[in-house]
């Protein structure tokens, strides 16, 4: 299977671009040929780094990113005078940064403000700093590559000749420079590698990714854009309730295969976790349940939505499709059903977020009322919004013990945000799955 | 199908709905169910039935238009999954299954 369409996938594209083009064989002759396209090339992805790390710095808090863009501007205005002609393989490298570069700047508006799901993450300084962190990285390799390709010092056969700024040898020399304020803003990065600004897709949809992928991406979308509080008229609860609903198919279904996960397990360490998960699995289903249930007894009045209606329906039958195992227990159909659900685990929380202060507007305003018709009061809006984001919590927590699980999460660094792993780390994932009860039937298997 | 047949099935899958509700915890299959009828409830609110006014209906283009799912097909569905715990659901939508048609009621209502 391709990979996903994501910026952190088109980055590492960008980064094999690069590292493949400094590897490139130095020719026996026309050496200065050679070396004039390597600095154009060089130089042009600078540039479009530079360019890159100033919208991801600009929405965080000054650091060490901040100061490696600025770095970046300064040596870059010293070498644009070079002509900038063929460029080699750095070329394919610069506008492969570039597209990921514009996919995740598709996530905001001109003044940064979030216009997707995933523009929040933008100004989110630990996210950030890992992504950048990485770019960081990349051109530290780039610094010392400069260094290496630059050759060594100029020596004039005319005493007190200079060389023209315009030449190659200047140029990689100046790009050489960068590597100080690199290596800084590597080492403010830190040692974690996943960031969830990894898994931003496309805002409008990768319409060549899995039917499910798209089919929860979708639903993101269409819930970030109608629960927006910019929207005159918000959607009927009927929204919400369906949301709610998608969420106890998903959290069911979730907890049926972790169950026979657990009971299929070959280790009690395995199975012990997957029985943990198959409860809270459970635990939250159920409360996904009660709460669309108390939803079903109310009346609103708001848009219609046709896309949303048909958005929860193709998840919920791209959902059932995808975690659909064989009765013979093949666990390789059983491991790809668990993927499947791990994956769609991770929309749980945000079904809750958006929709919490949707239904809270409606209720507020009156334009949700009871089956008698009687408008909610003050307390009772926020008395559903607390079980709104006891929910979340709940289901931030699951995504926690998916994480927790044997198998690759998908979308590791998004889930890792949403159960707030790098922030709180005592959450969950560190709790000793020892100490979890066991299976009933025992593992052994 | 008149109006007040298409009020007849309304009320039937909100019965319908809360059936599944009560057991859609329990089985995810029962759980894909309830979203289905859920969303044909809600398909039919926006068309104009149940306790809102005309002026709710959805007029965007292709508003009063399937979802894409089938009633009788969740319809039928739903008695498989009832069928071992719930006899009198299982008759109530056997019932609604035999006057469910839907493509007739879509026409009567975008007519």
């Amino acid at each position: 299977m391709a990979d996903r369409l994501s910026y952190g996938t088109v980055m590492a594209e960008a980064q094999r671009l690069a590292i493949t083009a400094m590897w490139r064989p130095r020719p026996e002759v026309l050496i200065n040929r050679w070396r004039a396209e390597e600095a154009a090339g060089a130089a042009a992805f600078l540039g479009a780094t530079g360019r890159h790390l100033r919208f991801l710095a600009a929405g965080i808090p000054r650091n060490r990113i901040h100061d490696l863009a600025e770095t970046i501007a300064t040596i870059g205005a010293g070498i644009q005078e070079i002509p900038s002609g063929a460029q080699g393989p750095w070329l394919a490298a610069t506008r492969t940064l570039l597209i990921a570069h514009d996919l995740l700047a598709a996530q905001v508006g001109p003044e940064l403000g979030p216009r997707g799901p995933d523009g929040h993450l933008l100004s989110r300084s630990d996210e950030v700093t890992v992504a950048a962190g990485r770019v960081a990285e990349l051109l530290l390799t780039v610094s010392q590559w400069a260094r290496v390709t630059a050759g060594p010092g100029f020596r004039p056969m005319v005493p007190g000749y200079r060389p023209p700024t315009t030449s190659p040898t200047n140029a990689l020399a100046r790009i050489a420079t960068i590597a100080s304020a690199a290596r800084a803003a590597a080492d403010h990065a830190g040692a974690r590698r996943l960031s969830a600004i990894d898994d931003v897709t496309p805002l409008l949809g990768d319409t060549q990714a899995a039917p499910l992928d798209q089919s929860l991406e979708r639903i993101r979308g269409l819930l970030y854009r109608l629960t927006a509080p910019s929207r005159p008229i918000p959607p009927r609860h009927h929204l919400h309730q369906g949301c709610a609903n998608l969420a106890v198919v998903i959290t069911g279904r979730l907890g049926e295969l972790a169950h026979t996960a657990a009971s299929t397990s070959n280790d009690d360490h395995s199975a012990a976790l997957w029985w943990r998960l198959s409860q809270h699995a459970r635990t939250t289903s159920d409360h996904w349940n009660t709460l669309g249930g108390r939803l079903s007894h109310m009346r609103s009045f708001g848009t219609a939505e046709l896309l949303a209606r048909r958005a929860l329906a193709e998840a919920s039958s791209d959902y059932q499709n995808a975690t659909r195992t064989p009765s013979g227990g093949d666990q390789h159909e059983l491991g790809a059903a668990l993927t499947a659900a791990r994956r769609a685990a991770l929309l749980l929380p945000d079904l809750a977020a958006f929709s919490e202060p949707a239904v809270a507007r409606l209720a507020r305003t009156g334009a949700m009322v009871d089956a008698i018709g009687t408008r909610m009061d003050g307390p009772a809006t926020a008395a559903l919004s607390g079980v709104y984001r006891e929910i979340e919590a709940d289901c931030r927590a699951l995504v926690a013990l998916c994480l927790t699980v044997p198998g690759a999460q998908p979308l590791a660094g998004r889930a890792r945000a949403l159960a707030f792993i790098d922030t709180q780390p005592d959450l969950g994932v560190a709790a000793n799955p020892r100490s979890s009860p066991a299976p009933p039937d025992g593992p052994g298997l | 199908m008149t109006d007040e047949a298409i009020e007849t099935t309304y009320r039937l899958l909100d019965n319908l709905a809360g059936r599944l509700r009560a057991i859609a915890a329990e089985d995810s299959r029962v759980a894909a169910a309830l979203l289905a009828v859920d969303l044909a409830v809600w398909e039919l609110e926006d068309s104009g039935i149940g306790l809102l006014p005309a002026a709710a209906r959805d007029e965007s283009p292709g508003g009063s238009r399937p979802v894409g799912t089938d009633p009788r097909s969740i319809l039928d569905e739903a008695i498989q999954l009832l069928a071992p715990t719930d006899a009198s659901a299982t008759d109530a939508l056997a019932r609604t299954r035999a006057a469910l048609h839907l493509t007739e009621a879509r026409a009567a209502l975008d007519g």
